[in-house]
């Protein structure tokens, strides 16, 4: 339930710019593969 | 529920607008206090799980993806113990199984839980991308949230770079709300120049 209850509201900048990348190159990733599209193509 | 494709009716123009004083009002208080209220951000994150769960299920169809909404819930109500992982494959499945809007759906839930678990960002910030990713189930709504996310973070880093030693945090939903903006005016430019 912490994520439930939980209030925090702020994040770790540096973890986030890591993390935000690697989130980003996997979401760019599935979404190539998932539309057969090439990343040289995008 | 999903507004890139066009047919605009006055309950999809009323929705953003309430999502816009929703996030204003969640904004407000991160940026004044770090703190968000639980029930401001699990009430919104429940009543869109039941809805996409029963009612609007993603990809218009309850099997499968309707149930790979609930799978997600239940991985949300356990996630203090490790049998969260059972729901959570569950989930993946069914969304695999459905279609890209179940698929980002579950995968944004995840992603967002697993980084509540690693203290990169805060539960609220969770809470409110797992409602904007179940409002608008569209891999550009997550792209551009990542995106307004790396700009909060690197803002945060170039105006903080004279603090060594601490942890550098920023407040997350400001940002998460740009990005929502960003998206939904993309939409509906998207959406008027379809008609053309």
């Amino acid at each position: 339930m912490h994520f439930l209850r939980g209030t925090q509201a702020e994040a770790d900048a540096g973890i986030v710019l890591i993390a935000g990348l690697v989130l980003l190159c996997l979401v760019v990733l599935v979404a190539c593969a998932a539309t057969g599209t090439s990343l040289g193509g995008l | 529920m999903h507004f890139a494709d066009g047919d605009w009716t006055t309950a999809q123009l009323i929705l953003p607008v309430l999502v816009g004083l929703w996030l204003a009002g969640l904004s407000y208080g991160d940026l004044r206090t770090r703190n968000i209220p639980a029930w401001a951000t699990t009430l919104p994150l429940a009543l869109m799980g039941l809805l996409r769960t029963a009612v609007v299920p993603p990809d218009g169809a309850i099997v499968p993806g309707g149930v790979a909404v609930g799978f997600a819930l239940l991985m949300i109500l356990l996630s203090d113990r490790p049998s969260a992982v059972y729901p959570a494959g569950v989930a993946a499945f069914c969304a695999g199984l459905s279609g890209p809007q179940a698929q980002v759906l579950v995968g944004s839930w995840i992603a967002a839980l697993v980084l509540v678990d690693l203290n990169i960002w805060g539960a609220s910030d969770g809470k409110v991308f797992a409602v904007l990713t179940a409002l608008y189930p569209d891999v550009r709504l997550v792209v551009t949230l990542i995106a307004t996310l790396l700009i909060g973070g690197a803002v945060t880093l170039l105006s903080q770079r004279h603090h060594t030693g601490e942890r550098r945090t920023f407040p997350a939903i400001p940002w998460l709300a740009v990005g929502t903006g960003l998206y939904l005016a993309s939409s509906c430019q998207l959406s008027v120049l379809s008609f053309q």
